[in-house]
């Protein structure tokens, strides 16, 4: 980072409820409790995993997965009815994270910046993705939100098998 | 190789799917020889553009030469063997091996070699990367074929040529481009269950229940798919090409489609003030797509809006591109609205095409039963039409499709096929 880039330092506070809500984020997910986990979310929120390393916009491009909240919704609806074939059985996961770093946005947001190991097992098959987590968080530290979530994987320009499971 | 005992009128021995042997006779007889689909135009447009790809497995390059002729390369030195290209896409005008320094152009031509005085006679006329005896493009979709000779591409197309016009016609320029990205997968299974899976009209209403469910929930219509009231029809077209024809049985989906999509009711008032009442609907249905499934045999899929990829890997490893295609002369939000309709369906976390590759798997680890024979492609034998042209049609459900991949491959197989030259072209 250059000296003239100027980072807004964020409070213990902030930092302490953004890191929490990221972790409690993964924890739903690796719990696969998907309904609870779209309650993290903001109405204007989206889940972003884009297939170009270094991709800036969206919309422009294609994406592995660009969800707005209404999105969001009927992937649960899915994940939790009994025709997605790709997640039956579903997959079991775990993810560690780490590397956290806080970035203030104007007064009511934060950004979390963080890394990923994610390790997942299906039928007998066990595979590993990585990468970095971007959580903008909107709110204040007693009531956060996740306005949103982006997932840079370090193989998304790869071929994939079954990545239906939440990254 | 006898295939009598492979492919009978009822089915196929699942030997076809597993059987190391066949599946190397495939890579010779099929790949190496019939036209197989390489590239779309719009993703090597300049002079020095390339993207690299496989033909079977074979490692090629497709390039576009200074004088903007379409080449296909191998992508192996001649001298030892390395790739000499290392990128899925770019532009340069020549390719080099970075394992001893032989240089070629980008088409073919060998002009460079270090330290030349350790050869006597190096013959470099004959050492230019191999090229792809044929290369032929037909509205933009390149295909080539290693046979010297054989019959056209517009002969090989057959009646699938209808159907590449109707996909490129979509646009009201009549050309479309596939330049936003790629989805790639990989499967653990047989090429051919993705080759007989994306004209297989069967499936749909089964395993994509999940996706019409919620596309119901949202439009209030329930699913056309997957059964026999439907108005869509399956066609054999000849050569191993197969449709499934739903425009009769869409009606106003793709529509409401639209018209539920973030942004769709303004984008339809868009095109209502830019083309009229009737060009907005017949557009409005493209961004979901042209309304069929059209299977190129043995490798090119257009379904969607996509044109979509089959790359043998293995008798069990298969890959897969998947290139959403946007059209020329409409707004970009329309576009953009095309790639997200896709973005739903398909990729490795998509909403449908995931399921699709769930089940090859179960196939594959089926067939592991040594005990049960065949595969049963017999749906629809008692109710198929056969027009003029050898055109087969079939109900939207019938297996009149697959029926018509099998004939092909069998009459390939059977074939002694045309040996790619020793020597380069």
């Amino acid at each position: 980072m250059s000296a003239t880039q100027h980072v807004p330092r964020v409070g213990t506070e902030w930092r302490a409820a953004a890191e929490e809500l990221v972790l409690e984020e993964a924890a739903q997910l690796d719990a696969r409790k998907y309904t609870s986990w779209l309650e993290l979310f903001a109405d204007d929120a989206e889940y972003w995993v884009p297939l170009r390393e270094g991709q800036a916009d969206p919309h422009t491009e294609l994406n592995i997965v660009y969800d707005d909240l209404a999105r969001m919704r009927d992937r649960i609806v899915r994940l939790t009815g009994a025709f997605a074939h790709a997640q039956d059985p579903p997959s079991r996961t775990v993810r560690s994270i780490a590397g956290f770093r806080f970035e203030a946005a104007g007064a009511d947001e934060v950004i979390v910046r963080s890394t990923f190991i994610l390790l997942e097992v299906r039928s007998g098959r066990q595979q590993t993705y990585g990468g970095r987590y971007t959580h903008r968080l909107r709110g204040t530290p007693e009531q956060l939100r996740i306005v949103q979530k982006t997932v840079e994987l370090v193989n998304s320009e790869e071929p994939f098998g079954n990545m239906t499971f939440l990254l | 190789m006898d295939v009598s005992a492979l492919v009978t009128p009822t089915g196929v021995s699942r030997l076809v799917y597993i059987d190391e042997e066949i599946y190397r006779t495939e890579l010779d007889r099929i790949f190496g020889t019939t036209w197989v689909y390489v590239a779309h135009e719009s993703e090597i447009p300049k002079p020095g553009d390339y993207k690299t790809t496989h033909i079977g497995e074979t490692p090629v390059i497709a390039t576009r030469e200074a004088s903007g002729a379409l080449a296909v390369l191998v992508n192996r030195c001649t001298h030892r063997g390395a790739l000499v290209c290392q990128y899925r896409k770019g532009n340069s005008p020549f390719f080099r091996c970075q394992y001893h320094g032989w240089t070629f152009d980008n088409g073919g031509a060998l002009t460079g070699v270090p330290h030349p005085q350790g050869w006597a006679d190096l013959d470099r006329d004959a050492l230019g990367l191999m090229r792809l005896a044929r290369v032929e493009s037909y509205r933009g979709f390149i295909f080539a074929s290693f046979a010297p000779e054989g019959e056209t591409l517009i002969a090989h197309l057959a009646a699938a040529r209808e159907y590449i016009d109707l996909f490129t016609d979509m646009s009201p320029e009549g050309a479309i481009e596939a330049t936003r990205g790629e989805h790639k997968y990989v499967y653990e299974a047989n090429w051919k269950f993705q080759l007989e899976n994306s004209v297989d009209g069967y499936h749909t209403g089964i395993v994509h229940k999940s996706y019409f469910d919620i596309q119901a929930m949202h439009s209030g219509q329930k699913q056309f798919y997957g059964n026999d009231a439907s108005a869509g029809k399956v066609k054999d077209l000849g050569n191993g090409h197969a449709v499934i024809d739903s425009r009769a049985a869409v009606g106003d989906a793709y529509l409401h489609r639209v018209l539920t999509s973030p942004g769709g009711p303004e984008l339809i008032a868009e095109l209502r003030e830019k083309f009229g009442e009737e060009q907005t609907l017949t557009l409005a249905s493209a961004i979901a797509g042209a309304g069929f499934n059209l299977a190129v045999f043995p490798n090119l899929v257009l379904l969607g809006s996509q044109i979509r990829v089959i790359k043998p890997a293995g008798v069990a490893r298969t890959y897969v591109d998947v290139l959403p295609t946007t059209m020329v002369g409409v707004p970009e939000r329309m576009n953009q609205l095309r790639l997200r309709t896709h973005e739903a369906f398909f990729g490795p976390a998509g909403f449908g095409a995931p399921d699709d590759i769930e089940m090859f798997g179960r196939v594959q680890a089926g067939l592991a039963a040594t005990q049960i024979d065949p595969l049963l492609l017999t749906r629809g034998l008692g109710r198929e039409v056969h027009l003029e042209g050898d055109i087969i049609v079939g109900e939207r459900s019938d297996e009149t499709t697959q029926r018509a991949q099998y004939r092909q491959w069998a009459r390939l197989m059977s074939a002694e096929a045309h040996r790619p030259a020793l020597t380069p072209a």
